[in-house]
């Protein structure tokens, strides 16, 4: 089994930027079976789920430029997933502005599984404590609204 | 006679059951509506032989990775644990709204009200936001 490490080129940090254009940027890990995944690719796709040709040529040539050794493997699959995304990076979290009793939590891109538990917390907390998640995560800058109050919460 | 939710969680995705785990942890009497089953949208497992057989704790302790859809399920037996109920194959077909106010869900078998809905439902967020007229897609 060996140790295990992963491969994060500085392009991918910036690809997490968020930013509407599409992005190719080098990640490799290996996981418990042994395979190798390489990733990863952005692209505005709206509902269409799959990967286009030109960013999975594009990634074969970074992973070549990087990790020539890989290029010697056989690729047993590619496979694509939506990422729902803002537009700024981040995810919207709490109180939708001007409604009461609405709370949304989404907008994680490729960062829900890292987020999801304290997201969960901060969910809880807006719900439960009628607290207000810090303002770049609130859903009122995608509204380009005021600064608006926090409608009142539960019970 | 049984007391109704306090809060209502859209989507059975990782954010969902996360959610629903933190609210029933903090006494929130909790409701999960799924409309498919869990983690069957953006927390799908896009790799069938990622971390087979091993919990999503054994499985990150040993390799440092996380399999999204153990870790799904893992939050929505914490939810349950908790108290909470998850409701699979009930889908949403929208959001009550009253004037400036969110009362509950509508269910394909009726309404459910609640104090506080959670709209945790990935790239369905925005067509349930717009469906309740809050929202008129992106800018």
């Amino acid at each position: 089994m060996g140790g295990r490490s992963l491969i994060l080129s500085a392009g991918y940090v910036r690809s997490r930027q968020g930013g509407d254009e599409r992005q190719v940027a080098l990640v490799a890990e290996q996981t418990a079976d042994g395979n190798i995944l390489l990733g990863g690719t952005r692209e505005p796709a709206g509902w269409a789920n799959r990967n286009s040709a030109a960013s999975l040529r594009e990634l074969a040539l970074a992973t070549r430029r990087l990790l020539p050794a890989v290029t010697r493997l056989h690729a047993i699959r590619s496979f694509p997933g939506l990422g729902p995304c803002t537009g700024d990076g981040l995810p919207i979290i709490g109180w939708w502005p001007g409604c009461s009793g609405l709370v949304v939590a989404a907008g994680h891109d490729g960062d829900g599984v890292c987020l999801s538990a304290r997201t969960g917390q901060v969910v809880a907390e807006t719900v439960l404590k009628d607290s207000a998640p810090s303002p770049e995560l609130r859903p009122e800058r995608l509204l380009g609204a005021e600064a608006s109050q926090v409608p009142p919460g539960a019970g | 006679m049984s007391a109704g939710p306090e809060a209502i969680v859209i989507g059975g995705g990782l954010l969902g059951c996360a959610s629903a785990a933190a609210l029933a942890e903090g006494g929130a009497r909790t409701l999960l509506v799924e409309r498919e089953d869990l983690a069957s949208g953006s927390s799908a497992p896009p790799n069938p032989r990622w971390g087979r057989r091993s919990s999503a704790g054994r499985s990150a302790r040993r390799t440092f990775q996380v399999d999204p859809w153990q870790l799904t399920f893992a939050f929505a037996r914490l939810a349950r644990r908790r108290g909470a109920t998850v409701r699979c194959g009930a889908e949403v077909v929208g959001l009550l709204r009253e004037g400036e106010g969110i009362l509950g869900v509508r269910l394909r078998e009726g309404n459910v009200y609640a104090g506080a809905v959670v709209v945790a439902a990935g790239a369905w967020t925005a067509p349930l936001l717009e469906g309740a007229g809050l929202w008129a897609g992106a800018a």
